[in-house]
């Protein structure tokens, strides 16, 4: 057998299609195992998108139960987990973009309730990290998370994005360029 | 202070790998101006990189495939579009059947338009300010073939043909169409316990049509002057000469003889003058039309 074949990432890859294989045969208990092996980096991707525990934990549920329907019809032209990724990825900045939308209505609402705030702890990302991302743009703070927080190459990372591993190279470099700029104007 | 492009990436480059301590010394070596640049953004990598979210508590993922999908059955569709179509043939057969129904109920008569037979209606309209009509006989109970001898009371006065004709088709149950330009003067009829053919005959005879008898409760009246155009009032069964000439004009002079075989060979409608080639007399207690 060959020495690509032996690798870690070619194990993970067969024991993904041994999964599927499962799951198209009516073995639910197969889609246990895949959604325990592929939880953390799931949620991590839409936690570091979305920015908020607690829609990152939807995000992931939702992303977990459409990838469920999905499944059976999964050809397999490509790896498991890259289509996976773009599934959380695109579904994350599709529920950021919501996001976006409904918060900049609710402060209206604030002003008029005049509801005392209590300062949230600090929770995850330090403080200049969580404002920097903040003011990034979805797919930014996609590509971002994707490179430094899930350790994704800028292969998987165009594949997961949908596009080439060079256009990914450009794009992270102008997401980190902005992100450092942001990160800057909170640490100063 | 804004970098060289260059100088940039390898600071990301070396920012990313904060283990490669060969490489930070040499660059340190070799851009000393940028130690600090350099310093700053290992440490913004490495903020960011703790900033990684905690594992979250893994939920126990409970599958809901919402709604089964239910796939088309071809045949089921194939089966419920011939049905369907069956279904609107059938519809539009029985409508297009019904519609046929309902125009042969009708009887058609076509107006003549007033004058077009000047000779005859002209005396008629004289006094058609008053206009009396009877329909005296009971609805018709024979048998389809015998229709056109069901015996039939007619007592009209002052009325058009055409209304005439319609009480003759209503009593005897028969259906009664005319050809284009019928004359329709205003006549007075009265006949009692008349056969419905016989009442035909005699009014043709009078005002210039003919009868023909397509099926046992079907006729066709035919003015004389639609197929001939020489064609003469006959006279009544009373022997009382009849202005004819219609819109044609011709004189009673011209008129031929009921028995002349020349007239007879001509006379695509001598059946209905009987087999002797004399005109079908009324029968007892047919008095003929009344002409004012």
């Amino acid at each position: 057998m060959s020495e690509a074949l032996d690798s870690p990432q070619s194990a993970a890859y067969d024991e993904d299609l041994r999964l599927l294989e499962r799951l198209k045969g009516g073995d639910d208990e197969a889609f246990q195992s895949l959604y325990s092996r592929y939880f953390d980096k799931i949620y991590a991707i839409a936690r570091g998108i979305l920015l908020n525990d607690e829609e990152a934990a939807d995000a992931t549920q939702e992303i977990f139960t459409l990838v469920y329907r999905k499944a059976r019809k999964f050809d397999g032209k490509a790896k498991f987990s890259t289509w996976l990724y773009r599934v959380a990825v695109n579904r994350s900045i599709q529920e950021a973009r919501k996001l976006k939308g409904r918060r900049r209505e609710s402060p209206l609402t604030q002003e008029v309730e005049d509801v005392p705030v209590e300062p949230e702890a600090p929770v995850g990302p330090l403080p200049a990290v969580q404002a920097a991302m903040q003011q990034l743009a979805p797919d930014d703070r996609a590509i971002l998370t994707l490179f430094y927080w899930d350790e994704l190459t800028l292969n998987e990372i165009g594949d997961s994005m949908g596009c080439s591993p060079n256009a990914a190279k450009t794009r992270l470099f102008r997401a980190r360029e902005r992100f450092r700029k942001h990160f800057e104007e909170a640490s100063a | 202070m804004k970098l060289e492009p260059e100088i940039e990436e390898l600071i990301w480059e070396l920012a990313e790998n904060p283990d490669d301590i060969e490489s930070h010394n040499e660059f340190v070596r070799r851009y000393p101006q940028h130690r600090e640049a350099l310093a700053e953004r290992v440490a913004m990598v490495k903020e960011l990189r703790q900033s990684k979210p905690e594992e979250a508590p893994e939920e126990i993922f409970v599958p809901s495939p919402g709604k089964p999908r239910v796939e088309p059955n071809r045949f089921a569709i194939a089966a419920a579009t011939t049905i369907f179509t069956a279904c609107l043939g059938f519809a539009i057969f029985g409508a297009v059947q019904l519609y046929k129904a309902k125009q042969n109920d009708r009887l058609v008569f076509v107006e003549s338009s007033a004058g077009a037979d000047a000779a005859v209606s002209a005396p008629a309209t004289e006094d058609a300010a008053s206009s009396e009509m009877a329909d005296m006989a009971a609805p018709p109970s024979a048998a389809p073939a015998d229709r056109f001898k069901q015996q039939v009371n007619i007592n009209a006065s002052s009325a058009p043909l055409s209304t005439v004709l319609d009480m003759v088709a209503r009593q005897a149950g028969v259906r009664i169409d005319s050809g284009n330009n019928f004359p329709n003067p205003t006549v007075n009829a009265n006949y009692t316990n008349a056969s419905a053919l016989s009442v035909l005959q005699d009014l043709g005879r009078n005002f210039g049509f003919q009868v023909i008898v397509q099926t046992s409760s079907d006729a066709l009246l035919i003015a004389n002057s639609a197929y001939d155009p020489n064609a003469v009032r006959r006279t009544s069964s009373g022997g009382q000469p009849i202005p004819g000439g219609g819109t044609t004009g011709v004189p009673p002079s011209v008129q031929p003889s009921e028995t002349d075989p020349a007239y007879r060979a001509g006379d695509p409608f001598a059946i209905d003058q009987g087999a002797t080639g004399n005109p079908t007399l009324p029968e007892p207690g047919m008095s003929g039309p009344i002409r004012p």
